[in-house]
């Protein structure tokens, strides 16, 4: 309970993502810790590099030079100047290296995006490739581009997922080149390969720092759902959600059921008859579906649920309440209040309702459990509010999206065992609550 | 040797504010057929004494010493099991306070009984209804009524029943807790009538706790005034009712209005009985005594022997056995 | 210096009623099943009290004696209308109470109070013992500033000798012992400054030996204050110290009515008799346990046809089954419900 509340405050904390951030992982990674089973031993974790100029190293070069110079928009440039080259030479290359070492299995996807731009004399013909070049040597050409003369700054990305890649690596569609990029663990190099026949002049082609990325397959202590976005931000914020409604709702519950009970129970007669008769029929009616159909008729808004689920649930409370109204209205103390000439206002307010009061505490926190349920039940089956995390609604996503089928037990387990403790958290409280302040020390001298 | 000798018997609870002294040094004697009342009221832990001496005692109980001897035989030491067969209900019995309410309202009356007798004793279903029959006929109660419901009993014969079942044995000594609080005063009568006449037709010896000193003048040989877990004063009845030597005893005895006599003020003892966590030094009676003095603040008192069948503790003895009655510079309060 | 005249014009005030009950009746319906419903009529009930009339003069002390059952508690209560009754007249001061409206009740609830037998039950646990007492001077809009209110309820705390008022003030019931709570009940009585209390058992629950404080202390507030008190009880013991009149009831019905040494020294009911001879004397030399009456008392859903003690009673003959006694005035107040007294 307490974790869970620490975890509703602490939110923004806890977690350096929102529930909004995308893409931080690949879909559905598993969480790091989860290097421990056998299935995920040898996952690769997301692996971000800004390469730029500190980073390239030259591994190859002919009749090439490397500078850098700084820029304003785009950061430090890695500049290479080729130099002519003459009709039937070899052109002008340079391959900048970078080493990452791969220990891990194969990832599902990998990508980079980058910039360039060429200065170039009108006949040159430039060849920019993206290479990369595996333990055993193997060389694997996943992107080129050729420019003829010069070329302003130009963007570009290479995404494994993408046909293009694909097919440049001879792959047909349904192939996933990361697997067989990086079918073995050791050292890859990266390799960025420049390279110009210019006759007149150089050739000068300058990089902006290259964002090479591999989609990890662990990711963060709950792993990601499809879209990437980390599990234990969600699960996070959605704590903060989840306690909210089931506060809310339940207080609103148990403040009707508390005025109807007492009204009902001191004042009798017809009173008590209506609002009994009005329990009855609230209470025979199957409370899912109506608020399945409430909920889908007025709006999938929060507001919404909370009003709807407290307008289900103040039955228990005004049962309770009423009967320890009957038995306290007997009683001495009330009998002597109307001696002195209390009204019924009077003697319901001050006698009978901090008497009834910790009855209601406890009936508030066995409530919420209550709302929390109802609450994860409405999103699982979609009709929660989208905007909102919840975790019924993580788990309506988890459904949607395939964590059965792809086992993806992190998402699906959470948010399912969050809501499991805390509504056994607040019942135990509850529980204890009730045996605490029921009535007993009656000191007798 | 008397027949149910009790010595220096000592009995704490424990519970969350402390130790509750409930009994602390109670010691006493009864003769066979005869029969002791102990009076004392709301804390004075005389109950817990009734329970202590049945070996009923709350798990939070706990006996920190003192002898019980019933014929020379010590009870406290014998083992559970040996006191449950041949002790408890079989030489000893209780009557409960509020023993109505110790009726099962499922079950009829008369099998209660029996099943009283069969838990103890090893006889025929045959034969224990014949003696719960019989029991309920030497309580007054007619035995074709063996099959009621105890809905069906008054409140006077419930308490009949209930006696009946603590006879159900044939025990040598029987304790009455508080026997007749909840009856009206006729039915009142009526059920000490009967344990009365019990008593004489078997030769019961009884140990009578009650706070009502007129039950314990009708019914006791002997009196032991009991106050914040000790017994205070100790004799015969005539001795204690008409010479008191122990201020409380003194109130006391005053605080019940005697019908027969004349109009008079009702006395009374201010303040009210001590928390048995933390007891008053010296003697516990002292914050409400009007003889109270330093020594009475310090030291507790012993019991010592005043006359013929009559024991007290209390430093001022000699001034209440001149005759002085101190309770009478009260005002009306 | 009083006149004669005006000495007289008080005497005669102070020996007017100042309660007279004419006839009560208050039964409890009991739940009918729906062959009975059907068949139309009254259905059964407890005929709690069954006809009952008598007078309380200003500043004695009424004592309403009986055993469990008999109604007295029920007839305690309608005295304030704490329970409706069926029928009757309930004169205070000369006004009908059953017949006023509730806004009109309101007012006269200041001039009668109630002190409950149970010092555990009548004080709501929650409430500290100022709010306890200054509660009804609220209701009753008596006190017009908080200063007034806190010395009425320090004058009301030092009237039940519960000195000094200030270290009570804030406690809460379950830290006073019975006897204390007691005197809170009464303070609580005492704030509105009324004419007239009923006392319901007020000492029955606790010790004996604080009892005489209780009852003393009523016996003082009588005097000094001339309060008119109806102490109901089982005991006839204490009745007898403090009462100044008698009523014996039994089943819903008056059996015996007079001054309190009238009654136990020279009583005429047999009911009375039983009871006197039943009552226990602390004293060991004196052993009198007999059995004064037989049986118990009956049901009142179905009380027994004429007097309604014949079945138990040993003076019963064929007129005692068939009609019921009238209470005859036997001289100097002294009234009986009985074929032979």
């Amino acid at each position: 309970m307490l974790l869970f509340t620490f975890m509703a405050l602490a939110a923004p904390w806890l977690t350096p993502y929102k529930p909004e951030d995308m893409y931080l992982a690949d879909r559905l990674a598993a969480p790091v810790w989860a290097t421990y089973l056998p299935r995920f031993r040898g996952a690769p974790p997301t692996m971000r590099y800004t390469i730029d100029h500190d980073r390239w190293q030259l591994s190859q070069q002919k009749k090439a030079t490397l500078s850098h110079e700084a820029d304003a928009e785009r950061g430090d440039l890695t500049v290479v100047q080729l130099s002519p080259v003459l009709p039937g030479e070899e052109p002008a290359s340079a391959d900048l290296s970078f080493t990452v070492h791969y220990p891990y299995d194969p990832p599902q996807t990998f990508d980079a995006s980058f910039s360039y731009a060429v200065e170039a004399p009108g006949d040159a013909e430039t060849t920019l490739a993206y290479v990369i070049v595996d333990p055993h040597g193997t060389e694997f050409t996943v992107w080129d581009a050729t420019v003829y003369g010069s070329t302003g700054w130009t963007s570009d990305t290479v995404d494994s997922r993408n046909f293009l890649v694909k097919n440049k690596l001879g792959l047909s569609f349904f192939d996933d080149p990361a697997k067989v990029v990086f079918a073995n663990k050791g050292d890859y190099r990266l390799v960025l390969r420049v390279s110009s026949s210019a006759a007149s002049e150089a050739v000068r082609v300058s990089i902006a720092p290259l964002q090479a990325n591999v989609l990890g397959l662990l990711h963060g202590l709950l792993g990601t759902d499809h879209v990437g976005a980390d599990l234990w931000t969600q699960l996070v914020y959605g704590a903060r959600i989840s306690l909210i409604i089931g506060i809310l709702a339940a207080v609103m519950a148990v403040a009707i059921g508390t005025f109807i009970g007492l009204v009902s129970g001191y004042l009798a007669g017809k009173i008590d008859e209506f609002f009994m008769r009005a329990a009855d029929v609230f209470l025979s009616v199957p409370t899912l579906p109506i608020l399945i159909i409430l909920s889908a008729f007025l709006g999938k808004h929060i507001g919404n649920i909370v009003l709807l689920v407290a307008a289900f649930s103040w039955m228990t409370t005004s049962r309770v309440v009423r009967s320890q109204t009957l038995s306290l209205k007997q009683r001495a103390f009330v009998e002597a209040a109307r001696a002195a000439g209390a009204g019924s206002r009077y003697i319901m307010v001050t006698h009978l309702l901090p008497n009834v009061f910790p009855m209601v505490v406890a009936n508030t926190v066995l409530m919420m459990p209550v709302a929390i349920l109802y609450e994860a039940a409405l999103s699982f089956l979609g009709l929660g509010d989208p905007r909102i995390p919840t975790w019924g609604r993580m788990l309506q996503n988890a459904r949607a999206f395939g964590a059965f089928t792809d086992l993806a037990w992190w998402w699906l387990i959470p948010p399912g065992l969050a809501i499991t403790l805390l509504t056994l958290s607040f019942t135990l409280i509850g529980n204890a609550v009730n045996e605490v302040l029921n009535p007993r020390y009656r000191e007798r001298t | 040797m008397a027949f149910f000798e009790v010595k220096d018997l000592t009995m704490y609870y424990r519970t969350l504010r402390g130790q509750v002294r409930a009994v602390d040094g109670v010691s006493f004697a009864l003769d066979k057929g005869k029969a002791l009342g102990i009076a004392g009221e709301s804390g004075c832990g005389k109950s817990s004494m009734a329970t202590t001496l049945l070996r009923l005692l709350p798990t939070n109980g706990q006996i920190m010493g003192g002898r019980v001897l019933m014929d020379g035989q010590s009870l406290l030491d014998m083992p559970e099991e040996q006191f449950r067969r041949r002790v408890r209900w079989k030489r000893i019995s209780m009557i409960f306070q509020g023993a109505m309410n110790a009726l099962n309202p499922v079950h009829r009356v008369g099998h209660q009984i029996m099943e009283a007798i069969l838990t103890h004793e090893d006889v025929s279903h045959t034969e224990a209804r014949h003696r719960a029959e019989e029991l309920l006929a030497m309580v007054g109660i007619n035995p074709r009524r063996f099959d009621d419901f105890p809905h069906e009993f008054s409140g006077g014969m419930k308490q009949r029943a209930v006696i009946a079942m603590a006879l159900a044995c044939n025990p040598d000594l029987v304790i009455a807790d508080e026997p007749t609080t909840a009856l009206d005063v006729i039915v009142q009568a009526q059920v000490l009538k009967a344990i009365e006449d019990l008593r004489n037709r078997l030769g019961l010896s009884m140990i009578m706790i009650t706070h009502d000193l007129s039950v314990i003048a009708q019914m006791c040989d002997d009196v032991a005034i009991m106050y914040a877990g000790r017994i205070v004063e100790y004799g015969s009845a005539v001795e204690i009712y008409s010479r008191p030597l122990h201020p409380y005893t003194a109130g006391l005895v005053r605080a019940f209005p005697n019908i027969a006599a004349g109009r008079s003020t009702i006395r009374s003892i201010p303040g009210s009985p001590p928390n048995l966590v933390d007891p008053p030094a010296g003697c516990r009676f002292n914050p409400r005594c009007p003889l109270a003095d330093g020594r009475c603040r310090a030291e507790e008192p012993a019991m010592k022997v005043s006359g013929e069948r009559h024991a007290v503790a209390c430093h001022k003895a000699d001034i209440l056995a001149g005759g002085a009655d101190i309770w009478q510079q009260q005002h009306l309060a | 210096m009083a006149t004669a005249a005006s000495r007289v014009k008080v005497d005669a005030a102070f020996s007017e009623p100042l309660l007279k009950v004419v006839g009560l009746v208050k039964h409890f319906p009991l739940r009918r099943g729906v062959l009975s419903a059907l068949r139309g009529g009254q259905g059964l009930a407890v005929r709690a009290v069954d006809g009952v009339s008598f007078e309380v003069k200003r500043g004695e002390i009424l004592g309403i004696v009986g055993e469990s059952g008999c109604g007295k508690t029920t007839m305690g209560r309608a005295l304030l209308r704490l329970t409706e009754p069926q029928e009757g007249q309930i004169l205070f001061d000369g006004t009908d109470i059953l017949r006023l409206s509730p806004q009109e009740l309101k007012p006269l609830r200041r001039r009668l109070q109630i002190v409950f037998q149970d010092p555990y039950e009548s004080m709501n646990p929650r409430l500290n013992v100022y709010r306890i007492i200054a509660e009804p001077l609220r209701l009753q809009n008596l006190a017009t500033s908080r200063d007034e209110e806190v010395e009425r309820v320090r004058k009301a705390l030092a009237d039940v000798e519960m000195t000094p008022p200030d270290e009570y003030i804030y406690r809460y019931p379950h830290e006073l012992s019975g006897g204390q709570r007691q005197r809170i009940a009464i303070a609580r009585a005492l704030v509105l400054e009324p004419d007239f209390i009923v006392a319901d058992e007020p000492v029955s629950m606790l010790d004996v030996s604080i009892r005489g404080g209780i009852l003393n202390l009523m016996l003082r507030l009588s005097k000094e204050k001339g309060v008119t008190f109806v102490y109901i009880t089982h005991d006839l013991a204490t009745a007898r110290h403090i009462c100044d009149r008698i009523g014996v009831m039994y089943l819903g019905k008056f059996v015996e009515e007079g001054p309190a040494d009238a009654i136990v020294a020279s009583p005429l009911h047999p009911y009375t008799k039983a009871l006197l001879s039943a009552v226990l004397v602390p004293d060991p030399t004196r052993k009198g346990l007999q059995t004064v009456l037989p049986g118990e008392v009956p049901n009142a859903v179905h009380p027994p046809s004429g007097c309604r003690l014949h079945p138990r009673c040993p003076l019963a003959q064929a007129i005692c089954r068939e009609q019921e006694p009238e209470l005859v005035d036997k001289g100097d107040g002294h009234r009986v419900a009985c074929h032979f007294a």
